[in-house]
Order: C-alpha cells, then sequence, then structure tokens
C-alpha cells in the first residue's frame, strides 16, 4: 500500500516557478479540469495572489496512473519561498520523503535556493533538481545543471528541463518523482504516530489538523492524544486534502498525508509539530517534531479604534492557529492605548500579518516601528530580554548592550558588487568573503547587524541591484553594541510609540531623518508643533509642524450646501482616523514614518 | 413670509478653468432653456418674494432673452416693493444698451463677475475680458443707474502676489462698489485647475493677502458681514443671508436648489432632461436636528454670527478655548482666528 505513495515537497527561490509547476501537476492528473483552472491554484489566499509568493504551506492529493501500468497517490505539499517562511517549509518538509528542487533556467541558483535545499538535506530529503522555464530565450539549462552540481553538490543531468508555463515537459516530471522519490516506510502496525503540519480553524467542525501519519493509522470513533498539550479528542472525520476542498476517508494509514477534525474547539490545543497518538495505544515517544522558531523581529500593533482591542485579539489567535511561528502579547503604550507586542520571523513576514490582519478580519491598524530582540547586561547583573525600546531600562542601570547579528549571504550579478557592498558597509556590516559563482555572479558574505536590515534593507538591497539581488540570511548570534534609545517628542510629550533602538553612530544621521518624514506626515494644527528628536535629555533634532493657518470654505451658497457638508463630513472622518498623542493628533502613516529611511 | 427666488442660467461664453458650477459654452439649447425656465417660474404664481437672485454661468449672455426671463418673474411672483433684485454679470456680455433695459426691467442690484483687475491674472483664470473692460462694464451700470453693485475678486489665484492684489484692490476703490465678495480660489475635483501644476501663493501669502484685503475693504466702508462678504452699511446682500439663516428660498433652472418645508431640493444638472420636464433629482429632508446643526454651520459663517441660547454648549465651549468662537451681546461669533479655520468650527456641526 505504502508503495504506491509519494509525499514531496516544490522547493524553489521565489519567482522560479513553484506554483505554476504545482498548478500543471493538478492539471496533467485531473484533478481540476483545465478550465476550472485558476492561476496558482495552491495559492489561494488572495495576499499569495497579488504578490505572486506562498506564504502559507499547503497540501493535496494527487492520483497519478504511471508508465509502469501501477496508480500512484502524489502527495504534494507546497512551501514557500522567502526566507522568513523557513519555518513553513521545515514543516512541509519533514511530512515528506523528497523535494522537487525548482531552478530557474536563466537565473540560475539564488541565495533561497541554497537555504532550502540545505533545508531538505537536514531533514534526509531525496532531492531531485528540475530545471524550469527553458522556454525562456535567455535560458541556459546546461550551464544552470553544472550550477547545480557544482555549487549544491547534487547529481543533475538527469533532471528534467521543462517549462511549467506552456506545459512542455512538464509529465516527464511525475515519472521522476515517482521513479525517483521514495515511498514511505512506516509500520502500520505500529502504535499511532502522525505529525501535524498544519491546522485551521472551521466554524462548523472545529480545529481542522492537517497530519502526516508515520506508523499506525487512524480512523474515526478513535480517541487521539496530542503528545504536547496532552489534550485527547474521539477522531470524528478523517480525510484527504483535494484540490477542491476536503474529502472524507475511512482511515488514514501509514505513508498518508490528510486531516482530522475532533470537535477541538480551541485553538492552542493543536500545536503545529505535535505528534497525534492513539491515546489508548501511545506510542512511547514523539516523533523530533520542529526546531521551535523564535521570533527574530518584533512591533507593536494597535487597532486604530481602541474598541477593536478583542476584535484584535480574536483575529491573531486565529491566524497563529495556522501560523505558529506568530508570538503576541498584550502591552500598552500611552500613545496608542491597548494592543499587542507581536513577534515575527522577519520583515516580510511582519508585513503579510498586518495586511492579513487588515483584509481577512477587516481591523483597521496602527504598527509600531519594528525592533529586534536586544540582550541588555544591567548593572545589578541580570540580563534582559528587551524587544520593546520603552523597557530598556536607563543608561545608569545599564552595563552594556548586545545586539543579534545575522550570517548574510547576497547572491549578486558583479556589477552591482560595489554598490551592495557599500550599502553593507552603511548597514555596520562586516565583510566575510566574496565567491564567484561564475564569471557574472559572485556571492557577497557578510556579517550584518539584525537590526540594521529589518527596516528597509530588502527594498535597498532591491533598489541598488536593479532587482538582481537575492538574500538570505540566519542569525548568527550576538555582540556588544553601542547601542542608545532615540526618542521622539511631539510639542514636548515623548511619544512612546515612536521610541526605537538604534547604533550611537547613525543616531543623528536617524534622528534628523525622522523628524523630517514625520514633519512630512503629520497635518497642520491649530497650534504650532516642535518634533524633536532626543538621546537621554539631549535634543539632536528639530523640526516643526507649523500652525495651520487656513482652513475655510470660501463659498456656500444654496446650492453648495449639501456639498459642503459632505466635503466637512469626510474632513472629519480623516480626522477621526488620527491618534491623539498628548494634545497632537498623529495620522496613522507617522508611526510607520520612521520604516523607510533609505538615503538613495 | 415672502421667499428668496434663486434662477440659473446654466450659459456662458465659455468656461473658466477653476469653474465647478453647471455652466457650458454649447449655447444650442439656450432658446428651449429659457421657454423651459419660464414655465418652472410660471409653476410658482402668486408666490410671495422679497429676492431675486439670477446666477449663473452667465445670464447676461442670453441679452435680449434675459429680459424675457425677469419680466415672467415679476409676473409670476408677487414681489414686494423693496424686492432686492440681483443679476450677475460678466463684464465681456454687457453693453449700455443691455444694462438699461435690465434696470428698466426692475433689476436694483448688479453683481459683476470681476475677479482682478490684473490681466496677467484674468488670463490665467481662463476668463473672456480685460481689465479695462471691466472697469468700462462697471461705469456703464453706473450710467445705467445701478447705485447697488457688487464686484466678486479672487483672492490666492495663480502668479498672485500681495503687489497684485493691492493694485487690484486700488482700482476696486476707484470704481467704489457698495458690496464686494472676495473669494479665496478653491481648486475643486473635476475642473482643468485641478489636474494642473498652478503657480499658487503659499499657505502663509495667502492669509497675508487675504488679511491685508479685509483691511483694505474695511478701509473703504466695506465691512466684512460673512467670511468672503463685504458691504456698507445696509447693502448686505439680503438674498444670500437667506441661506446663511436657513430662511426659505426657491430655486429654479438646472442645479438650482430649493429650502422649502424643511426639505433642500435640488435641480437636475442636466440641460436637455430639464428641458423635458425634470426638476429634481437629490431631495433632503432635514430634520429639527440637522436644522439645529446647520443654523450653526451656516450661520457662523456671518460676522454677526448666531443667536445664542446654550445649544451644543460642550462643542461651543471647547471652540472658544481654542481661540476659534467668541461670545458677545448674545450672539457666538468667529474670532479671527475663526474666520481663517472656519471648517475645523463647521466641522462640529456636520
Amino acid at each position: 500500500m505504502q508503495d504506491n505513495i509519494r509525499n514531496f515537497s516544490i522547493i524553489a527561490h521565489i519567482d522560479h516557478g513553484k506554483s505554476t509547476l504545482a498548478d500543471r501537476l493538478l492539471e496533467l492528473t485531473g484533478v481540476v479540469e483545465k478550465r476550472d483552472m485558476e492561476e496558482q491554484l495552491l495559492d489561494n489566499m488572495e495576499l499569495e495572489r497579488e504578490r505572486g509568493i506562498t506564504i502559507k504551506a499547503r497540501a493535496v492529493r494527487l492520483n497519478y496512473k504511471a508508465n509502469d501500468g501501477k496508480d500512484y497517490v502524489l502527495n504534494l505539499i507546497d512551501t514557500p519561498g522567502h526566507v522568513d517562511f523557513n519555518y513553513e517549509v521545515s514543516r512541509s518538509l519533514a511530512a515528506c520523503e523528497g523535494a522537487l528542487l525548482v531552478v530557474d533556467a536563466a537565473q540560475g541558483i539564488e541565495a533561497q535556493t541554497l537555504a532550502n535545499t540545505y533545508l531538505a538535506l537536514d531533514h534526509n530529503l531525496e532531492i531531485l533538481p528540475v530545471i524550469n522555464k527553458i522556454d525562456l530565450p535567455s535560458a541556459r539549462p546546461e550551464h544552470v545543471i553544472g550550477e547545480i552540481e557544482d555549487i549544491i553538490g547534487i547529481p543533475a543531468e538527469e533532471a528534467p528541463r521543462i517549462s511549467a508555463k506552456t506545459g512542455l515537459n512538464v509529465e516527464s516530471v511525475l515519472e521522476y518523482v515517482v521513479e525517483n522519490i521514495p515511498a514511505p516506510k512506516g509500520d502500520e502496525t505500529a502504535p499511532t504516530k502522525a505529525l501535524i503540519f498544519d491546522s485551521y480553524y472551521d466554524s462548523y467542525k472545529g480545529v481542522i489538523v492537517y497530519i502526516r501519519v508515520v506508523d499506525g493509522y487512524i480512523e474515526p470513533g478513535m480517541k487521539i492524544r496530542f503528545m504536547a498539550t496532552g489534550k485527547e479528542f474521539e477522531v470524528v472525520e478523517t480525510g484527504y486534502l483535494m484540490p477542491s476542498g476536503t474529502k472524507s476517508a475511512a482511515r488514514l494509514s501509514a505513508g498518508e498525508v490528510g486531516y482530522i477534525a475532533a470537535s477541538i474547539k480551541n485553538v492552542q490545543d493543536t500545536r503545529v509539530g505535535d505528534t497525534v497518538t492513539n491515546a489508548e495505544r501511545p506510542a512511547p515517544e514523539a516523533l523530533p517534531g520542529y526546531r521551535k522558531v523564535n521570533p527574530m523581529v518584533y512591533c507593536g500593533i494597535y487597532p486604530a479604534d481602541g474598541a477593536k482591542y478583542g476584535d484584535l485579539r480574536e483575529a491573531l489567535e486565529k491566524l497563529q492557529l495556522n501560523d505558529a511561528s506568530l508570538l503576541f502579547e498584550p502591552e500598552t503604550s500611552v500613545a496608542l492605548g491597548f494592543g499587542f507586542r507581536c513577534g515575527f520571523l522577519g520583515l516580510l513576514h511582519m508585513e503579510i500579518i498586518q495586511e492579513r490582519l487588515e483584509r481577512e478580519f477587516n481591523l483597521d491598524l496602527v504598527t509600531t516601528a519594528p525592533s529586534v530582540v536586544y540582550m541588555v547586561y544591567t548593572t545589578a547583573g541580570e540580563v534582559l530580554d528587551i524587544s520593546n525600546p520603552t523597557n530598556l531600562p536607563p543608561v545608569t542601570e545599564t552595563d552594556h548592550i548586545e545586539e543579534p547579528i545575522v550570517d548574510a549571504h547576497i547572491f549578486v550579478p558583479t556589477d552591482y558588487v560595489g554598490a551592495i557592498m557599500t550599502l553593507c558597509q552603511e548597514r555596520r556590516g562586516n565583510y566575510i568573503g566574496m565567491e564567484y559563482i561564475d564569471e557574472t555572479r559572485a556571492d557577497i558574505h557578510y556579517e550584518l547587524p539584525l537590526n540594521e536590515i529589518i527596516y528597509d534593507f530588502f527594498d535597498a538591497l532591491k533598489s541598488r541591484s536593479r532587482g538582481y539581488a537575492s538574500f538570505d540570511y540566519e542569525l548568527k548570534g550576538y555582540v556588544k553594541s553601542s547601542l542608545v534609545k532615540l526618542d521622539i517628542l511631539l510639542n514636548g510629550d515623548m511619544v512612546d510609540a515612536l521610541s526605537f533602538i538604534v547604533h550611537e553612530s547613525s543616531a543623528y544621521a536617524r534622528g534628523r531623518k525622522i523628524a523630517e518624514k514625520l514633519k512630512e506626515s503629520i497635518p497642520r494644527q491649530l497650534f504650532e508643533i516642535p518634533i524633536q528628536a532626543a538621546i537621554g535629555g539631549k535634543i539632536i533634532a528639530r523640526e516643526t509642524v507649523k500652525a495651520m493657518r487656513k482652513d475655510v470654505l470660501a463659498k456656500c451658497y444654496g446650492g453648495d450646501i449639501t456639498r459642503k457638508k459632505k466635503l466637512l463630513e469626510k474632513q472629519k472622518e480623516g480626522k477621526k482616523r488620527m491618534r491623539r498623542v498628548g494634545t497632537v493628533e498623529v495620522p496613522q502613516e507617522a508611526f510607520m514614518a520612521v520604516l523607510k529611511l533609505d538615503d538613495e | 413670509m415672502s421667499k428668496g427666488v434663486y434662477i440659473h442660467i446654466p450659459f456662458c461664453v465659455r468656461k473658466c478653468l477653476y469653474c465647478d458650477f453647471c455652466s457650458t459654452g454649447d449655447h444650442s439649447l439656450m432658446k428651449e432653456y429659457v421657454n423651459a425656465l419660464i414655465n418652472e417660474i410660471k409653476e410658482h404664481k402668486g408666490t410671495f418674494a422679497d429676492t431675486v437672485f439670477i446666477g449663473g454661468g452667465t445670464p447676461t449672455v442670453l441679452g435680449d432673452e434675459l429680459i424675457r426671463v425677469i419680466n415672467a418673474v415679476k409676473e409670476a411672483f408677487r414681489l414686494e416693493p423693496s424686492c432686492e433684485f440681483t443679476v450677475e454679470a460678466n463684464p465681456g456680455t454687457v453693453d449700455y444698451n443691455l444694462l438699461s433695459k435690465m434696470k428698466e426691467a426692475g433689476v436694483n442690484r448688479l453683481s459683476l463677475g470681476v475677479q482682478s483687475f490684473n490681466d496677467n491674472e484674468l488670463k490665467a483664470l481662463g476668463r473672456i475680458h480685460s481689465a479695462v473692460e471691466a472697469k468700462e462694464a462697471f461705469l456703464m451700470a453706473r450710467k445705467a443707474g445701478f447705485d447697488n453693485i457688487n464686484i466678486d475678486i479672487m483672492l490666492s489665484t495663480p502668479h498672485q502676489t500681495l503687489e497684485s492684489v493691492k493694485s487690484t484692490l486700488e482700482a476696486v476703490k476707484e470704481m467704489n462698489p457698495e458690496h464686494v465678495s472676495a473669494y479665496s480660489l478653491i481648486i475643486e475635483e473635476g475642473t482643468p485647475f485641478y489636474d494642473m501644476e498652478l503657480d499658487l501663493p503659499d499657505e502663509d501669502t495667502e492669509r497675508e493677502i487675504y488679511y491685508y484685503t479685509v483691511e483694505y475693504l474695511k478701509s473703504m466702508g466695506l465691512e466684512r458681514y460673512e467670511i468672503s462678504n463685504f458691504a456698507k452699511t445696509g447693502y448686505e446682500a439680503r438674498h444670500n443671508i437667506k441661506y446663511w439663516t436657513q430662511e426659505e428660498y426657491i430655486g429654479l433652472g438646472v442645479a438650482a436648489a430649493s429650502f422649502e418645508n424643511n426639505c433642500r431640493y435640488t435641480n437636475t444638472c442636466d440641460i436637455a432632461s430639464y428641458i423635458n420636464g425634470k426638476r429634481y433629482d437629490e431631495r433632503e429632508f432635514i430634520d429639527k436636528d440637522e436644522q439645529l446643526k446647520e443654523k450653526f454651520m451656516l450661520g457662523l459663517r456671518m460676522s454677526r454670527g448666531v443667536k445664542y441660547s446654550g445649544e451644543f454648549e460642550e462643542t461651543i465651549e471647547k471652540l472658544i478655548a481654542k481661540g476659534l468662537l467668541e461670545k458677545k451681546d448674545g450672539f457666538v461669533h468667529l474670532t479671527e482666528k475663526g474666520f481663517d479655520l472656519g471648517n475645523v468650527v463647521f466641522m462640529e456641526f456636520v
């Protein structure tokens, strides 16, 4: 039975055609009629389609009759491409025996290709390269195959050369999967062990848990236990994950991928990475699960309308259900009221969560500048993890501060090496080395402080390399650093939500820049508003928003009244959306003004 | 009680670049429009009225047809003997002959759309007349017997400077009108100005220009009685005051608004539909609460303010604390700062 199952993922650098290939495979196996085919079927989140990226891992079961005449079940587990979502990738990979490594025949290997490959190797997966986009005039499949063999060190001569876009040669990928990816080797008679790799909340069935059964089986009526949380439930339904939705099945056996529903009401009871076992015949030990990921970037998220605090909490809980890497805890800000300090894997992850909160839950948010986690050594000998600048102890009580450093690899055409190295130097980078991938491209290796890359590094990288640079990083450790807290005062009042921690050397420049940005985003008000940037008690920059001189409708006669009333209403609405900080009304965008500060 | 009558003439020689009123340079439907308008006027036979205002557009582009409209108004409505009867005129569209006929027909107030006495500014606004023509029109009006004339001027228009406003105001002084409307330019969506890059005075210069204008007109004996309106004592535009004091008025013609029986009606903007008999396409019931709010939103536009007996106390006190309003002799009215920032006040009453 297991002999006919193949569980695999597709890994790729962003834009190399992973989702398009997935679409073609679905089409070829006939689970989706071509006419019903929506582009990028697995990316069914609106945001994923718009941005052309995969955020969430997703699984789908395909039936395929191979050339050997046998019927196979192929479980394809889609993975995100971006570095921020390595965690999701890791979850997907743990449920598979193999992975297709898709590489763009024109672009070649990119930073994330490598990162994802190493992840897959960590999980002992069989890695099968696929050369995509061979229809492009600039395609160089032989060259790329050479790159794969040289840089990654896996044979690639057999790799299918395909165009997922045109469908060229895609059927060979299915045969390739059947022939080369190992069948699962679970023990159906052993105590049940199944890995949770995703979950979501259904308002009728409760939490739906996505699992890969490793040993034993799961069927309706069985009493199951989640080994990490210890919670027990009776299985109500089991089934497969079809492209069109779920399809119930009598049992899920070793090697299979599917879902279970067990009237689970509480999101917290099911943890992605946990092991499901039979409560009456439990497995002696759990599956390894996943490495717990620690958020790298934190920011405060507040409802624009304070009354929506409860809604925000509920939304975060729902998102956390299938995004275990999202952390949040309540915090309060003098300027913004009640909200949450949220932890993310990276900047993109942060942006995605913000957008999902706004779109899927219809919330209006104010977010504060992102921060990394600093380790503060106090004079009293304590070590504090500080992710909110407001909580930084006074200088007099601080012995020293350490900040996180990442190991970063930037793949870039040689023409841009100078520009990118300049950028890295500006961001306090420590040059480690550079290797040429071929005569036209280089891999630049730097150590960079994480706090220098969480603002706009990615944008700067793209703009200074005309979009050609790719970037990947991982946390390396903490080093001692001269950091200061920069405060912003509006009309003399400190705005806690605008404070942030910055390296001494760039504090002045940053302070000036933020004051300028704030001047642009704060509208004129009835009185003059001084904007000041300060370190400790010392003012290092000052700008002024001049008092509003004029705001009056010159004309209002009989025919105008209705229209003029509407104008005033609109103006009033705009005013309502602003945050009152002390005496000053601050638009939501101002809190984000500190984010985009690249000098270019 | 006698009502105000507003009549809209939606035709111009050509549309100015900043204009978002209902008007057109296409005169093909003019004759039919006048007939339809006269029919609508006749519907109000017997109604008492004490102010009439024929505006536009440019009523004077109608030529002798305008006299027909004026006569129709006189026949249909029962005009008080003291009725204020205003017609708007573009200096580029009048001659002594037409002005005399208007005066003879009963028009006793003329509103001249001068906008500026600087030819550069006039050109930038897309006006059809020159500064000299504007002066000529004024003098002809005087000669035709008009002893109550308004001059419209515009502030903060492209290329305007404090110096150029001074020279325009000097020319106004020379004319010595009974009434001046001085409007700050509003860039309205849907007008050519909205999409153009304009050389406009900055906010500070704009205010300097306004303050200078207020002081200058005051020195001529023209007191500001509303945000943009200035008059010699006794020459305040009674018709316009009705709008700000919630008195009833009847609007006739396309795009004209009426306020009667607690309802505001606005006629269709489409000339062809109007000719085919279509009337109002918007009707808004103004309930007691809304009327009370409008009393402040509109009434506070005037210098004398609103007679005050404790309504919206908290709001009013807040605005007084901000230095935007002032209480005096049982009235509450805008302060100087309030005149600059009127919307901050009006916003509280929508």
